[in-house]
């Protein structure tokens, strides 16, 4: 009896302590990406230690973080002309005062110059007003020429702190943008944002439809430079190259399996376009769709057990959904009479793609889900979209559109919300992927 | 009632075209005299297809006039389509007969788009565009190795503009003179 009533009463202690973890947890400040948004969370981003010797490079690097945190529509930077103090130290503020202003986060840094030959040193910490302590700090230390993908990272490390996940913003667009010579296209790999662009494959020929390996090493594109659209397989880290289609008939790559083994394609032979598998171990090429309609546009479902593709076999460009053996490909949507472009989450919950419902009047960003459910526009401007990539960690939509007269660049939570235009810093370019960033 | 001007439209621009067929048709000289100098076009071999036509005054040609001629005329496709309109068939019978008649030109067709769809599809469907002209031209004679193809998508339109009129200018194959 003794026994029962000791067992019960730490069962009900454990109850009660755990109660009191859930209750601190719950006091904590995080934001649930899943809803977040409706109120923006406050931070302040105040001037930089030793920012006064490199004025410039210390807004840049401010500049960053604010333009990163803004656009995932979770946090606002609050006007700098309300900021109680300078922070005369990284890891020391002086909470009350921050407190009064409403601020609830303050990034405080510093950023100095190591070694006096082009190398910095950048310090920040997230410092939690409400609990008034450091959240968490890191240091970074580089290249000058490389501060903003320093900025990046410590923008990814605040994401990761309030929301739990990682941050979109160290990554890099995989674009294709017109070269220098007419009718030429050439591939760019370059930050999110626009900046750090650099051409590669610039060759003054059409190039189209790249995607990177998951490893970073291995770029498939189309190339025209033969004179027929075929698609070439780029080891970025050698410079080997090597042709794997030929014919007249149009071939682009369309996605990397996740282990990075298959290489998912259209090819037209024979007049007639259909979805393949190229095993980069075998070096084999597997036929996985088998009738006379257009199929275009492979993407690989996360398990790399699934992909999605375009075809008008019913009449119209539709998306459908098949496995790696080809079996049976079944539809996926039939909303409206132009349905493309489909991209699969990274997180697997939906799959975006290109398309115009019934009674739409334009071209808009969708999602759907693999069982064909919960199809839902998520994008509002007019306009024709396209290439719509999904961020590494699924939260964002990246899209290109023409609503405001050329193509531009935006960027999108996955429910459509924040949907905002991107810095028109880098080449005007169709976006095709975008990855995690790739060594240099 | 309201099918009425569109049949004669229809018989109008059929009309047109034959006029158009019979005059090209007359005028072409033989390749080996293709040169840019105007020439004496010679009588027509015979009755032409399709209803008579008025006499009209025949301008001279030459070789390369019949083959701007050739270059200038595209045909067009309906959203999204690629099956040929009967006005495409009619522009493709005189297309036809130009090189059966010249049998040194190859020429590559352009499938186009409008602005209104993305990259990969549009590619795909320009292709089936060129590909559908390539079949037809082949069916009436003309060898497969004389007609290349490719497609440009939405890459290159010809009009610029935004609107119904624009998209159906821009639903096109075009036909490039590749080689004599």
């Amino acid at each position: 009896m003794q026994r029962r009533l000791l067992y019960c009463g730490s069962f009900i202690g454990l109850l009660i302590l755990g109660w009191y973890a859930y209750a601190l947890a719950q006091t904590r400040l995080q934001i649930d990406i899943e809803k977040g948004g409706s109120s923006l969370l406050p931070l302040a981003v105040p001037q930089l230690l030793g920012e006064t010797a490199e004025p410039a490079l210390g807004q840049q690097i401010r500049g960053v973080l604010r333009q990163d945190l803004e656009l995932t529509g979770l946090f606002r930077i609050v006007d700098q002309a309300t900021y109680p103090e300078v922070p005369q130290a990284v890891e020391q503020l002086q909470y009350p005062r921050w407190a009064a202003s409403g601020v609830a986060g303050v990034i405080a840094g510093s950023v100095g110059n190591v070694t006096g030959d082009g190398q910095i040193l950048l310090q920040f910490a997230l410092h939690d007003v409400a609990e008034q302590r450091v959240r968490i700090s890191n240091n970074f230390a580089g290249p000058q020429i490389r501060h903003r993908e320093m900025a990046h990272r410590f923008s990814d490390a605040v994401f990761r702190e309030f929301t739990g996940e990682a941050g979109p913003f160290d990554t890099q667009v995989l674009c294709v943008s017109p070269g220098k010579s007419k009718g030429s296209k050439d591939i760019v790999l370059m930050d999110y944002d626009g900046y750090g662009a650099r051409p590669l494959v610039a060759d003054g020929a059409w190039n189209l439809a790249p995607v990177l390996s998951p490893n970073g090493t291995l770029l498939a594109y189309t190339s025209h430079r033969s004179g027929s659209p075929n698609i070439y397989l780029r080891n970025l880290l050698t410079g080997a190259e090597e042709r794997l289609t030929s014919g007249s008939g149009l071939a682009m790559a369309g996605a990397w399996s996740p282990d990075g083994r298959y290489l998912a394609l259209s090819h037209t032979i024979d007049g007639n376009s259909e979805i393949f598998l190229y095993d980069t171990q075998s070096k084999k090429m597997k036929r996985l769709t088998d009738d006379w309609g257009i199929d275009v546009s492979p993407s690989f479902a996360p398990d790399g057990q699934r992909l999605a593709f375009v075809s008008d076999r019913s009449g119209s460009p539709q998306l459908y959904v098949t496995d790696i053996q080809g079996s049976g490909p079944v539809r996926l949507t039939y909303e409206g009479r132009y349905n493309t472009a489909p991209a699969w989450s990274p997180r697997d919950n939906a799959i975006a793609f290109v398309g115009r419902a019934e009674g739409d009047r334009s071209l808009g960003v969708y999602t759907i889900r693999a069982d064909g459910s919960g199809q839902q526009r998520i994008s509002n401007g007019g306009g024709i979209p396209d290439g719509a990539v999904w961020a590494p960690n699924g939260r964002f939509v990246m899209y290109t559109s023409t609503q405001g007269g050329s193509r531009q660049r935006y960027m999108m939570r996955e429910d459509g919300q924040a949907n905002h235009l991107l810095p028109a810093s880098g080449p005007a370019c169709l976006t095709s992927q975008w990855v995690a960033r790739t060594a240099r | 009632m309201a099918m009425r001007p569109v049949l004669s439209s229809v018989t109008l621009v059929a009309l047109f075209l034959t006029f158009l067929f019979t005059a090209c048709h007359k005028e072409e000289p033989p390749p080996p005299t293709a040169e840019a100098q105007p020439r004496p076009t010679a009588p027509p071999p015979g009755p032409p297809p399709g209803p008579p036509v008025a006499p009209a005054p025949v301008p001279s040609r030459t070789f390369q006039q019949a083959i701007q001629e050739f270059q200038n005329q595209d045909i067009n496709f309906d959203f999204d389509k690629y099956d040929l309109r009967p006005d495409a068939r009619a522009i493709l019978d005189r297309k036809a007969a130009f090189l059966n008649e010249n049998g040194s030109v190859r020429t590559q067709i352009e499938g186009h788009c409008d602005e209104r769809g993305t990259e990969a599809y549009n590619l795909a469907l320009g292709e089936r565009r060129a590909n559908t002209a390539k079949q037809y031209l082949t069916t009436a004679g003309i060898s497969a190795g004389r007609l290349a193809t490719i497609s440009y998508g939405k890459e290159r339109p010809l009009d610029p503009g935004h609107n119904e009129a624009a998209w159906a200018r821009n639903r096109r194959d075009h036909f490039v003179v590749a080689g004599q």
